[in-house]
């Protein structure tokens, strides 16, 4: 035998015992962590006002349906917060935080609507459990959506849907809604100290980008586990369930999801309006990257010129960002927010007819390029309208539909309105948002589908001295909250101004013979 | 043929091997055993790190003696063969181990930057199973012979 | 023992071992039980004083309706500006009401014998509902009883006031005179007005009287200090959002002062201090001593912002968002804390 097996051996050998009894000994004198997360029972006075489930067993986020993946509530103190994520994930960061989705459980609007819900009965707060499960889902895993805030505060808490929410979620039912989401938040944590995860970044990935978390939340079922909404008696007073937005089951049904196209591939394309081209033209091929900034219709929360006010409905600035790049990034946003509504929908002319004394036309509102309904979500108070002018020959107005009053606020009450109303116990509407009182839903005109029309027809009375060709001014408008609610609810004497999606002129001949 | 050293002592080889036990021990531990209980895992990690820098410091001062030695009395071709194929293995080890723990050394003097997840992947497949490769070289390195048979020997075992 | 000799035993262990209000443990906690009445009764005393001039200010305004005989038109062609300083009276001393109220609203829903103030001032709901009725009828200057109406404050009074419900509105009116009628510019029903502000100032008065028999138990000095503080930070945050708002929106809620923000603040550390601090120090010293820092810590960081206001400092939105943020988190942790103690102190805590 050579001498280096002679004198080796042995010294590998003595130092492979030697490892072992190490690592064992590092096992003995480190043991794992308890399992993460916290108990009910150390929950002081967490309150349960809507029992047990089927089974017997708590159900401690109900109504909402979101759940932690191991059934504990989350250690506020464990969750990573989107500011710590920014430290080596600053673009993502930057992508997301003007997004509504970083202020969706901070945002004024929010903020008030749910105030005023639970004002409307003694366990309101519990019940707006319903409402933090998707806005605020740090809130109620922590277990601070309880009149009796026994758990610490923290930042994370705070972050509406931050990166933990969507990159430990683990199970979603999009059928099912009302944040029927299961977030592994409480194993989501990186168990190591910074410096070592750089050298070792599979923790990481284990806490954060599980394979089984990356395929999930690329998909547009994920999105329907909040963007799916029903309401039933635990927290309003419908009788049965009842649907309140769609969204994801208009998009499910509809030629995009056919043909692969996700919500992902639109809202997180880099350029979500030259993307919606894209997919109109034919090319569905995907986005280059997905960027984080979940870019929406939501044109009145990037609205800069509001100045100081537009942070108050915001509900100030993130953590992390100074005031100055908040409104860097908002405006860059609002943009892409504005360009976005204005590639979802046209306005078509369909058929027209000249009676004695009369004008027939039809308007078809088209959806061109959404991928769900035009309007779709919270539309009880996301509304659309058609406005509507006819002048004759002289440019005199002969007709008008829709117009709106920017000194009150107000929508001209005939106006053609793509509007879903929430009916009280008494048959009264709800204008401003008090779901925990809607007895009913109702929609005066449903959402145009995707890659469909809606042809609204318009009878006009013609004078005797109005001549033609007749010219037709068409508008669809579109508007995130009512009047009442920016009053009753935000206390505020905003105009909430409207967004034109689109607009278009169509000549009538003043003869019957070509109008088809 | 014996050149072993005169007196017994423990020698840059001796420190190596101990080292590589245990690295390789305790990097097994860390792809197989860690995700059970990282409060031991990062010692161990942190452990692994620091022996594996120790391991190349000795290694960078040891290896270039050792090889000359080499060349000079290896004179079995398949012998060379595998040592060259051992000192890739050792070289492809230690690149790829320090280039996994430069985003921690860039971290501790100030600067942010890491590799893509993807490419930490290829990083630690390459180190793992080179590792694997390197233990099994170093058996036969060990072991095998690594000199040539007189010539009368070669005859005598050919016939 | 005899029979009764039994009774009277059982009576003493049942006594000793039932459910109950803790009793205060000692001399420095009765005297710090005395302070919370003191301060809910003062907050209490000012709630009534300003429904009384709420109602002062409603009778005012239904004068000088009541003096074109109801015609609202015609009053406010002869006194429409001085209808509209009325109405402007009304509103701002509506929200001082409001806000007296929401300073003691927790500890008035938490205390059982009171709770009925709460549903019938800020929190019922109108005999059309199931459950959590107000259980009064309002009787109207024209002798119209309405029964069960709902609660005074925002059921009725505050949709009143500023025109959310088209059914109290009388007539649109430019209130601010800048030829535009915009939303909420009306004249109110005066006679609804007046008998809801009548009935605010009687239930606000009753609720004075009932408090000033109540004898607070440590149950319901935790309930105070645990609901009190937040308002602290709420308050704060509303002082954060006033910073935030300019003229061209304008908001009609109360722009909270850090002057009230303060009296509330020292309040509740006089109660946590006199009242609670002995029994949580006596299980948990270092909780005790971290809640009593924080206390220090908001009350440092109100004062301090306070002082800064009164010598004409002018807060950034930046600077007004970290301010507002840090005092809503500190409140938020000594809530917290309170509650972790009163649950180890096996306290009942009552909303």
């Amino acid at each position: 035998m050579k001498y280096q097996v002679r004198d080796h051996a042995p010294l590998l050998a003595v130092s492979s015992v030697l490892c072992i009894a190490l690592l064992i000994g590092a096992r003995l004198l480190w043991p794992p962590p308890p399992e993460p997360g916290v108990d009910l029972a150390d929950i002081p006075y967490y309150q349960l006002p809507f029992g047990p489930d089927d089974a017997g067993l708590p159900r401690p986020f109900w109504p909402s349906r979101m759940q932690t993946e191991n059934g504990r509530f989350a250690d506020p103190a464990k969750i990573q917060s989107a500011a710590d994520c920014a430290i080596c994930h600053p673009r993502e960061f930057e992508e997301w935080a003007p997004s509504l989705h970083a202020i969706a459980g901070r945002d004024t609007v929010y903020e008030r609507a749910v105030e005023a819900n639970e004002d409307l009965h003694k366990d309101g707060i519990e019940k707006a459990r319903f409402c933090e499960g998707c806005h605020a889902p740090g809130e109620v895993l922590a277990g601070r959506t309880n009149r009796f805030k026994s758990v610490m505060p923290s930042d994370a808490e705070t972050e509406g849907i931050s990166c933990v929410m969507c990159h430990t979620a683990t199970h979603a039912d999009p059928v099912e809604g009302n944040g029927a989401l299961t977030l592994a938040i409480n194993e989501g944590t990186d168990r190591l100290s910074n410096p070592l995860l750089l050298a070792a970044p599979r923790d990481h990935a284990r806490a954060f980008g599980a394979k089984e978390t990356n395929a999930l939340i690329a998909k547009g079922d994920f999105c329907g586990g909040c963007h799916t909404e029903t309401y039933d008696t635990s927290m309003s007073k419908v009788e049965g369930r009842q649907h309140v937005q769609t969204t994801h089951a208009e998009w499910r049904d509809s030629w995009y999801a056919g043909n692969g196209v996700t919500c992902q591939d639109c809202h997180m394309a880099p350029d979500p309006a030259a993307y919606v081209r894209q997919i109109r033209s034919g090319d569905l091929a995907k986005p280059e990257r997905y960027a984080h900034n979940f870019v929406g219709a939501n044109y009145l929360m990037f609205n800069t010129g509001l100045g100081s006010n537009l942070t108050f409905l915001r509900g100030g600035i993130l953590p992390g960002l100074s005031d100055a790049r908040n409104t860097e990034l908002i405006a860059r946003q609002g943009e892409a927010t504005r360009a976005l509504l204005r590639s979802a929908a046209g306005l078509a002319l369909r058929g027209s007819e000249v009676a004695p004394g009369r004008l027939r036309f039809g308007i078809a509102v088209q959806n061109l390029g959404a991928g769900h309904n035009l309007p779709t979500g919270v539309i009880d108070q996301k509304y659309m309208w058609l406005e509507v002018v006819v002048r004759d020959a002289t440019g005199a107005e002969i007709y008008h539909s829709g117009a709106f009053d920017a000194t009150r606020g107000e929508t001209d009450p005939d106006a053609v309105i793509w509007r879903e109303d929430f009916i009280d116990a008494d048959g009264e509407r709800i204008p401003d948002h008090l779901t925990f009182i809607t007895a009913a839903i109702s929609h005066v005109r449903t959402g145009v589908p995707p890659k469909g029309e809606d042809v609204v027809r318009y009878d006009v009375a013609v004078t005797s001295d109005a001549t033609g060709p007749f010219r037709v001014e068409a508008r669809l408008w579109y508007r995130v909250a009512t009047q009442e609610f920016a009053y009753n609810t935000l206390k505020t004497d905003l105009v909430i101004p409207p967004f034109e999606l689109t607009a278009a002129e169509f000549a009538l001949p003043a003869t019957d013979e070509a109008r088809q | 043929m014996d050149y072993r050293p005169s007196r017994p002592r423990i020698g840059r080889s001796s420190l190596l091997s101990i080292a590589f036990a245990i690295l390789l021990g305790t990097g097994l531990y860390l792809e197989f055993l860690a995700d059970a209980n990282w409060n031991a895992g990062e010692v161990v990690l942190a452990g692994h790190v620091v022996l594996g820098l120790g391991f190349t410091v000795v290694f960078a001062s040891w290896i270039g003696g050792h090889v000359r030695r080499g060349l000079r009395t290896a004179s079995r071709q398949a012998f060379r063969r595998l040592s060259w194929f051992l000192l890739t293995l050792y070289v492809l080890l230690v690149a790829t181990g320090l280039l996994m723990v430069l985003p921690t050394t860039l971290y501790l003097v100030g600067v942010l930057w890491f590799w893509r997840f993807e490419t930490t992947g290829v990083l630690t497949f390459v180190h793992f199973w080179g590792a694997l490769a390197a233990t099994l070289a170093l058996f036969a390195h060990l072991a095998m012979r690594h000199w040539r048979l007189p010539m009368a020997r070669r005859g005598h075992e050919a016939s | 023992m005899g029979r009764n000799g039994n009774l009277v035993a059982a009576a003493f262990v049942y006594v000793l071992l039932a459910p109950g209000p803790v009793r205060a443990e000692n001399d420095a906690e009765l005297r710090g039980l005395e302070n919370v009445k003191q301060f809910t009764l003062e907050h209490s005393r000012a709630l009534s004083a300003q429904a009384g001039l709420l109602e002062q200010a409603l009778s005012t305004y239904a004068g000088t309706i009541e003096a074109h005989k109801g015609d609202y038109a015609a009053a406010w062609a002869a006194s429409g500006p001085e209808l509209s300083r009325q109405v402007a009276n009304v509103r701002d001393l509506w929200l001082e009401a409001s806000n007296r109220y929401e300073t003691i609203e927790g500890i008035v829903a938490g205390i059982p014998e009171m709770a009925k103030y709460d549903l019938i001032l800020d929190a019922g709901n109108p005999g059309t509902e199931s459950e959590d009725v107000a259980e009064y009828d309002l009787t109207l200057p024209d002798g119209t009883v309405l029964p069960r109406p709902g609660n005074l404050f925002h059921g009725i009074t505050e949709p009143l006031f500023w025109g959310m419900s088209e059914s109290g509105i009388r007539l649109p009116a430019d209130l601010d005179g800048d030829g535009k009628i915009v939303r909420g510019e009306m004249l109110f029903d005066a006679n609804l007005g007046l008998g809801a502000a009548r009935a605010l100032a009687f239930w606000a008065t009753a609720l004075e009287a009932d408090m000033t028999s109540w004898k607070p138990n440590r149950a319901d000095a935790f309930t105070s200090v645990a609901v009190m503080t937040p308002t602290v930070g709420d308050y704060f945050g509303e002082w954060k959002e006033s910073q935030f708002i300019s003229g061209e929106i304008g908001a009609f809620v109360a722009r909270s002062r850090l002057v009230d923000v303060i009296g509330i603040m020292s309040g509740c550390r006089k109660m946590y201090a006199e009242a609670i601090s002995p029994v949580v120090a006596a299980s948990d010293g270092d909780l005790d001593s971290r809640i009593t820092a924080s206390f220090e810590e908001l009350l440092g960081l109100v004062e301090d912002t306070y002082a800064r206001e009164q010598a004409g400092a002018e807060f950034g939105v930046e600077e007004a968002d970290a301010l507002g943020n840090e005092a809503q988190d500190i409140a938020d942790r000594i809530v917290a804390m309170v509650l972790q103690a009163a649950a180890k102190n096996g306290v009942e805590i009552r909303g």
